[in-house]
């Protein structure tokens, strides 16, 4: 409080004003003068206060009136989007070549030859042992149940993403091209494959280790996604399958484990099912050092090395411009180029 | 006159006390329910306690012959219905220092106001209210001085933050406590205080500035 004191004999600069304008207050006023203006003022202040609770009327009125146009326009929102947002309609299942089973809640309907029913976010489908049957997705994916297959939508949505449980079996899955922002991927229990290609197998029945997840690629690129980490795998690779369909090895192996301990060895993760001649033994050794040099440089973008990143990008489409992951590395590459630039000196 | 001794024959009469003949002088509880209820003898009633008030801070933070002063008693008696109105007044203090409060606010918006009009028309002609209502008293130079002082001040108080302005409005002006400027203002005693020193100090710069600058000249 003492600071508020003027403790200096020269008064400041500020309270000499401020004294001043403490004067200014007139202490008496002419009467008739006050009178005038006060009359002056009188009716304006009276309609005023006359027309108050009118005019608080009329702003509740408005203010209630809002309120209601946004929670009409909230409903309207709500009802419309699923239609707009949550395709469920478009998606389809047509049992094109016999008899399947649907699961919705506890109810059970058998879908019978060249029938198509709609399917709702986690329905099962269930395939019988002597046919498999077709899904559409609103994206246009088409899902191929096999025979003795059980599949459940897990979610649903169209423009954003598709997720599909495998529960049993295999399916074989063609999905166009994804416009950004939209995802597809295929849940088993031990993994996630994501599209980043069109055409590909999962199965966890026949081709699979128990316990396993195969995963065969005709077309394009898809990630697996394990617990530890993801695997890449592209046209003519498989993930996880038994080495009756690949023909090569007995166990299915891992790539990224494989190469680290062989980076050069033929024999890498990422197998081909065809025979052992000395042509393709090359031509896999080829995929594994590719495999190798993409893992590389993923590994660096996600310790935001950029720099290394780029540099293994960079060596893998030098030495194989055209390889599968080629189009993928290019993408990165890109990415980060423009993360580079964008990054402050 | 009667003569002292003498006797009247009129007879006694009963005559009204003095304060009983006078309009009966509402409180702030009736002026406030009947400005909700909307009751034009409420806003008389209003008028009648409060305006004095506003125009008394109008003028000293102003000048005395503003030429907007009739239509801001108008805007500041309106903003008090308002306030009493939408219950944003809480009772914390009269009416009358209501009033007090809202019209120093309302004097200070027009010193902003004014000072952004003169900085973006480049026409500063002088403060014209420092031209007139120049105190009775002094010498003509003395009293040219005041004005300069008085309108140098008023620049720098609408240079300054609202909240340290209004802190020294009130404490340093129109002579509140801390302890009423912090109540009327909504926050501690302390940064009522923080705001009055501050803002003090921020005129004090202003001025000198000013004065440097005068100088110069």
């Amino acid at each position: 409080m003492s600071e508020l004191m003027n403790t200096d004999a020269e008064v400041g600069i500020e309270q000499q004003a401020l004294e001043l304008m403490r004067r200014e207050r007139p202490q008496f006023e002419d009467e008739v003068r006050a009178t005038a203006r006060r009359a002056r003022l009188m009716p304006d202040l009276i309609q005023y206060v006359e027309s108050g609770p009118k005019r608080r009327q009329q702003r509740a009125v408005t203010l209630y009136g809002s309120g209601f146009a946004l929670a009409a326009a909230a409903a309207v929102a709500l009802w419309v989007s699923p239609t707009l947002f949550n395709s469920e309609s478009n998606l389809t299942a047509l049992s094109n070549q016999g008899d399947f089973l649907l699961l919705r809640g506890e109810q059970q309907e058998t879908v019978h030859a060249g029938a198509a029913t709609q399917l709702h976010e986690l329905d099962q489908l269930r395939t019988p042992a002597t046919n498999g049957a077709t899904l559409t997705l609103p994206t246009g994916s088409n899902v191929q149940v096999n025979e003795s297959s059980a599949v459940q939508i897990a979610q649903i949505n169209a423009g954003s993403y598709e997720t599909l449980r495998l529960l049993g079996g295999s399916v074989k899955v063609h999905v166009p091209k994804l416009k950004t922002g939209e995802y597809f991927a295929v849940l088993t229990d031990t993994s996630k494959v994501v599209v980043h290609g069109t055409r590909f197998t999962v199965d966890v029945g026949q081709r699979a280790t128990p316990g396993t997840t195969c995963v065969m690629v005709d077309e394009g690129l898809v990630a697996v996604h394990t617990a530890e980490q993801v695997h890449w795998v592209g046209v003519g690779e498989n993930w996880g399958c038994k080495t009756s369909e690949a023909k090569l090895d007995d166990a299915p192996t891992a790539p990224a484990v494989a190469e680290a301990e062989q980076p050069e060895a033929p024999a890498g993760a990422t197998q081909r099912n065809v025979g052992s001649t000395s042509s393709e033994q090359r031509e896999i050794a080829s995929l594994a050092e590719q495999n190798r040099l993409f893992q590389r440089a993923l590994t660096h973008q996600r310790r935001e090395e950029w720099a290394g990143a780029r540099e293994a990008y960079e060596e893998l489409l030098k030495r194989y411009p055209g390889a599968p992951l080629a189009a993928e590395a290019r993408v990165q590459l890109r990415k980060i180029r423009d993360k580079i630039s964008a990054e402050p000196r | 006159m009667i003569p002292s001794g003498a006797k009247s024959n009129a007879p006694l009469r009963l005559v009204q006390p003095v304060e009983a003949t006078r309009p009966r002088r509402w409180g702030d509880l009736e002026i406030i329910e009947g400005l909700r209820a909307g009751q034009s003898a409420a806003a008389v009633a209003l008028c009648e306690a409060v305006e004095p008030a506003i125009s008394a801070t109008l003028s000293q933070v102003l000048g005395r012959s503003d030429r907007d002063h009739d239509d801001l008693c108008q805007t500041a008696l309106m903003r008090v219905v308002d306030s009493v109105v939408n219950s944003r007044f809480a009772g914390r203090c009269t009416l009358r220092t209501w009033a007090n409060v809202i019209a120093s606010r309302l004097a200070l918006d027009e010193l902003r106001r004014r000072r952004r009009e003169r900085t973006v028309l480049d026409s500063d002609s002088g403060d014209e209210t420092s031209q007139v209502a120049a105190p009775a008293s002094g010498s003509p130079e003395r009293r040219v001085s005041d004005q300069q002082q008085l309108s140098a001040l008023r620049d720098a108080l609408a240079q300054l933050r609202p909240a340290r302005a209004q802190a020294v409005m009130l404490f340093d002006i129109l002579g509140h406590d801390l302890e009423e400027v912090a109540r009327l203002t909504n926050v501690s005693v302390a940064a009522a205080q923080s705001s009055v020193v501050r803002g003090r100090q921020e005129l004090r710069r202003l001025l000198r500035k000013t004065r440097e600058g005068a100088d110069n000249v």
